[in-house]
């Protein structure tokens, strides 16, 4: 068990690390340690790297860093919440509301500042219609949370193929299927303000839950008789998922495949109370992001490689590994 | 002794608009076991499941030491009254001490997440009552029907309730637990602990039940109350015939008078 958090401690070191000095221009860990030491550039020489390291590298590992821990997260509160391994982020509704903002904003051409607002308020519109429909007597029906979420998914999908192909211009067709595929090329400090606050209120959520996320996972009866509030607890901790998975898609676009297999990696390889797996939850979505962000701008030569299509060529085969080692056990 | 009581009022209870059973009214006080005994689809779970403030009732009220149980908050009613139900759902990844702590919930701020001595006290006596303590470390999943059960059972003990209502809590326990079960809610019966059990085994309930309340599925299948009263008086061979359609011989044990009951055939 030491041996796996260090070792997962480890993976996230040298992916921060990797993700400040790798890319079209390459620094040493220590050039990049006293860019980081220093805010200001103290000569001219040093200032363009400086610059590197502060205006592009350092946002785009913190962006990837939150969106590790905000898909991780949502997915392992949904986990619990529908007490199904295959629950994942995007089956509330929250990436086809936000896929269909983003195309509706492209398609009514909207400044591309206003597309990660956008995209959260249209991932928060879809959810909310989805948890509406799920609302039953004892709190939230998961079965039927988890049809919805399905359906509405398939009706934004298809808004969003009309659009694609109704786009008058090929670079919109373009720059849309860049935010469905997901990445986070080019993002800039301002971004990361509003979604690392969404990102930190959930997380804090689920710490003080656990928990209820304990009791959760007994079933909504036996919770009840162990005197939770099934309903209240559930919709508080759903918000905490939506708010999550909003803000990881404001400013990465539909990245997928994290919610899902984080949360599972963790139960798999840490078997701990609540607490600690959601660390290790997102400590193994940060992990999964940096890499994948690290091989989207490197092996691309000169072009980004979509992040959530690398994320799933990279976590796959792990993931499909884990599946057949446990074969007999509950699965 | 002191004065606490659940009563059910008048209820009439069911799925929806569609009533199970109706016309419900039952007493259970400190100290009681009170048995609820009839054929299947009498609405002996959902009457249970209304008790424990799982389903609303249609109609009627449940009211615990004067208060109607809907008023209460979830984690009040939990500290006072305690369900079994069936079955317990597998919950993954939980190991029998862990579940059992859940059963600390209602005592424990929404906030607290380790158990404090008192916690671990409660959990121990839980445990030991219900033989569970040497599974202790073992997961859910890892257990066999009768010991789920009875980490169900000591989750219930867990909440140090006033009252606990169980649902067939002897279904998958071999006759040595069944005993076992047989002489702990005696034991809680003694500690002032009021139990509603749901139980088929007219020899089980001979012998614990204060109290039994003999159902009848009614017309249109909605179930009603036929009888209650005390052990000998309601298991007759005439009323268990006029509900069940089935004949028995009761005979007495010539050692210790206890009665036995033997369902020979069914009546057409």
């Amino acid at each position: 068990m030491l041996f796996r958090i260090l070792a997962l401690c480890g993976l996230l070191v040298l992916g921060i690390t990797l993700n400040l000095c790798l890319g079209d221009v390459f620094f040493t860990p220590a050039q990049a340690l006293n860019a980081l030491a220093h805010p200001h550039a103290q000569t001219e020489a040093i200032a363009g790297l400086h610059d590197i390291i502060w205006q592009i590298r350092l946002p785009r590992l913190l962006i990837a860093v939150l969106v590790g821990v905000a898909l991780s997260v949502s997915g392992f509160i949904l986990q619990a919440l529908s007490r199904n391994q295959l629950a994942d982020p995007y089956l509330t509704g929250v990436s086809s509301g936000a896929g269909l903002a983003i195309a509706a904003a492209m398609f009514f051409q909207l400044d591309f500042a206003a597309i990660p607002l956008a995209a959260f308020l249209g991932g928060l519109i879809a959810s909310t219609i989805v948890a509406l429909m799920s609302r039953s007597p004892s709190g939230l029906s998961v079965t039927r949370l988890l049809l919805s979420g399905v359906g509405l998914s398939a009706i934004c999908g298809a808004f969003i193929t009309l659009i694609l192909t109704n786009s008058p211009s090929l670079a919109q067709t373009q720059g849309l299927f860049f935010w469905l595929a997901g990445g986070i090329a080019g993002r800039t400090w301002s971004e990361l303000g509003p979604a690392s606050c969404y990102t930190a209120a959930g997380l804090l959520i689920a710490l003080l839950m656990s928990k209820q996320l304990r009791l959760l996972t007994l079933g909504a009866q036996s919770a009840q008789a162990l005197g939770l509030d099934v309903a209240r607890a559930q919709w508080i901790l759903l918000s905490a998922a939506v708010l999550l998975c909003g803000a990881a898609v404001s400013v990465s676009g539909l990245v997928g495949f994290v919610g899902l297999i984080a949360p599972h990696v963790s139960r798999r390889l840490f078997l701990q109370d609540e607490r600690v797996q959601l660390i290790c939850t997102a400590s193994i979505g940060v992990v999964m992001v940096l890499f994948s962000d690290l091989a989207a701008r490197t092996l691309g030569q000169g072009q980004e490689l979509p992040l959530g299509t690398l994320l799933s060529l990279i976590g796959g085969p792990f993931f499909l590994l884990l599946v057949c080692r446990q074969k007999g056990e509950n699965l | 002794m002191n004065s606490e009581q659940l009563i059910a009022e008048n209820l009439t209870v069911g799925f929806g608009k569609e009533p199970v059973i109706s016309g419900v009214n039952i007493v259970l006080a400190a100290g009681q076991i009170v048995v609820l005994v009839g054929p299947n689809g009498a609405g002996k779970s959902t009457l249970v499941k209304t008790l424990a403030r799982q389903l609303t009732p249609i109609s009627g009220t449940v009211m615990l030491n004067g208060t109607a149980i809907w008023q209460m908050t979830p984690a009040k009613f939990a500290s006072a009254v305690a369900y079994v139900p069936q079955s317990l759902e597998p919950a993954q990844q939980l190991t029998v001490e862990e579940i059992v702590m859940l059963g600390r919930n209602p005592h424990q701020p929404w906030w607290q997440w380790y158990g404090s001595e008192k916690d671990k006290e409660a959990v121990e006596r839980a445990l030991n009552a219900t033989h569970m303590a040497s599974h202790r470390k073992k997961y859910l999943s890892q257990l066999s029907g009768g010991e789920r059960q009875r980490a169900s059972i000591a989750t219930a003990l867990a909440q140090e309730p006033s009252f606990m209502l169980l649902d067939e809590p002897t279904s998958h326990l071999d006759f040595r637990h069944q005993l076992d079960l047989v002489s702990l809610l005696k034991q809680l019966k003694a500690n002032g602990i009021g139990c509603l059990i749901v139980l088929h085994d007219l020899n089980l309930i001979a012998r614990l039940a204060d109290t039994i309340v003999l159902l009848r599925s009614g017309d249109q299948r909605t179930g009603t109350v036929a009888m209650v009263g005390a052990p000998d008086s309601v298991l007759t061979r005439d009323n268990l015939l006029s509900v069940f359609d089935v004949d028995l011989q009761i005979f007495k044990d010539p050692v210790s008078g206890e009665l036995f009951y033997n369902p020979t055939h069914r009546q057409p």
